[in-house]
C-alpha cells in the first residue's frame, strides 16, 4: 500500500511540475536566476543518487565495492565520449562482470 | 536521401504541397530514442526487483509517472526505505526540468482548451520535448501537432513499459553477480556525464556526492535532499560570486 501511495503522490508531484506553466504562465521560467538554479539541480541530484548507491550501506557511510566503482566510472567515461546513455549502461555492466571475474569485490 | 520533389495530392490546389503525415514522421523521429530507451527500461525493471517491488507495483509506477529517471529514483528510495516524504522531494528535484518542458508545451498547444492542454502535458518527457522543439517550429497547425505528439508519446511509452516488464522478469531470474542491481547508478552516471558542461554544474555534482557519506550517518532519510541542497548551494555560490 505504501508503494502504491508513494507512486501516486510522486505522479501528482510530477504532473504538477508538467502543468505548472500551463496554469500559471511563463513569468517565473523567464527569470535568469531560476534558470541558473534549475540547471544545477540535475547534476546535484544525479551525483547524490550515485554516491548514495555506492557509498551508503544501511544508511551509513561504507567502503564501496571496487567493481561497482569501476563500472560507474566506465559508464560515465563512455557517455562522456559517446553521448549515449544506453551504451554507457552496457559498458558499465561488462566492466562490473570483468571486475568480478578477476576477483575484485 | 531522396531527391524527389513533393507532388501535390489530388484535391489540393495547384502549387500546394501536402504536409508530411504527423504519424509517419513521429514514428520515424522516435526510432533512435526507442533504441536508447529499451536498455533504460530493462534497468528500471531490474531495479524494481532489487527494491522488492511486485510486478504490479512496478507497472503501476511506470504508467502513472511516465518519467523514467524519477521512477528509478522512487524505486531506489523505496528500496532504501527512505519514506514517502524523501521520495517525493527527490521526485520533485529530479523532475524540476519539467517546468521548462511544460512552458514549451504551453506554447505548442496554446490554441487548445485548458483541460486539453493539461491532458497533453501529462506524458511530457525529455524525448517528446526535444522532438516538439525540433518539429513544431515548422508545423503550426494544432491538429498536426497533437497527432505528432500523441504518436511520439505512444511510440516511446509502449517499448519503455514493455522493456520494464522484460527487465523485471530477467532481473528476477538472474543472479546478482550479473550486476543488474547496478543498473540505476550506471544510468545515473551516464546522465550525469551529459550534465556537466559548466563549472558550477560540476561543483554542484561533486559537492552533492561528497555530502552523501558526510551527512549519511546523521541525516537518515533526509540525506539525499540535504546533499542535493548543499550541492546546488555550492554551485550557485560559484555562479553568483
Amino acid at each position: 500500500m505504501t508503494v502504491l501511495l508513494t507512486f501516486t503522490l510522486a505522479a501528482a508531484v510530477t504532473f504538477a511540475l508538467r502543468a505548472w506553466m500551463t496554469v500559471a504562465g511563463g513569468r517565473l521560467v523567464e527569470s535568469p536566476r531560476f534558470a541558473e538554479l534549475t540547471a544545477l539541480v540535475t547534476p546535484a541530484v544525479l551525483a547524490a543518487m550515485i554516491a548514495s548507491a555506492l557509498l551508503l550501506g544501511h544508511g551509513r557511510a561504507s567502503v564501496p565495492a571496487t567493481g561497482a566503482v569501476l563500472a560507474v566510472l566506465a559508464a560515465f567515461w563512455t557517455v562522456r565520449r559517446s553521448g549515449n546513455v544506453a551504451v554507457g549502461l552496457v559498458v558499465g555492466l561488462v566492466v562490473h562482470a570483468l571486475a568480478l571475474g578477476v576477483g575484485l569485490s | 536521401m531522396s531527391a524527389a520533389v513533393a507532388e501535390p495530392r489530388p484535391g489540393l490546389a495547384a502549387g500546394a504541397v501536402a504536409a508530411p503525415s504527423p504519424v509517419a514522421l513521429a514514428v520515424r523521429d522516435t526510432g533512435p530514442f526507442v533504441v536508447a530507451l529499451v536498455p533504460f527500461g530493462l534497468a528500471v525493471g531490474s531495479a524494481s526487483v532489487a527494491a522488492g517491488l511486485s510486478l504490479t507495483q512496478a507497472m503501476f509506477g511506470a504508467v502513472v509517472l511516465l518519467a523514467g529517471a524519477a521512477q528509478l529514483a522512487v524505486v531506489e528510495s523505496l528500496g532504501r526505505g527512505d519514506g514517502i516524504v524523501a521520495a517525493l522531494v527527490v521526485t520533485a528535484l529530479v523532475n524540476l526540468r519539467f517546468v521548462y518542458y511544460g512552458a514549451g508545451a504551453a506554447r505548442w498547444f496554446s490554441g487548445a482548451r485548458t483541460w486539453q492542454r493539461l491532458l497533453l502535458v501529462f506524458p511530457l518527457v525529455d524525448q517528446t520535448f526535444l522532438l516538439g522543439q525540433q518539429r513544431f517550429a515548422d508545423h503550426g497547425d494544432l491538429t498536426w501537432r497533437r497527432r505528432y505528439y500523441l504518436m511520439a508519446t505512444l511510440m516511446l511509452a509502449v517499448p519503455f513499459v514493455t522493456s520494464q516488464v522484460v527487465g523485471y522478469r530477467l532481473g528476477a531470474g538472474l543472479p546478482p553477480a550479473l550486476g543488474l542491481h547496478l543498473a540505476a547508478p550506471l544510468v545515473f552516471a551516464g546522465m550525469l556525464a551529459r550534465h556537466l558542461e559548466t563549472g558550477p554544474a560540476r561543483l554542484a555534482a561533486v559537492a552533492a556526492a561528497l555530502a552523501v557519506p558526510l551527512v549519511g550517518g546523521v541525516a537518515g532519510p533526509a540525506t539525499l535532499p540535504i546533499a542535493i541542497a548543499l550541492g546546488v548551494a555550492a554551485g550557485a555560490g560559484r555562479w553568483w560570486r
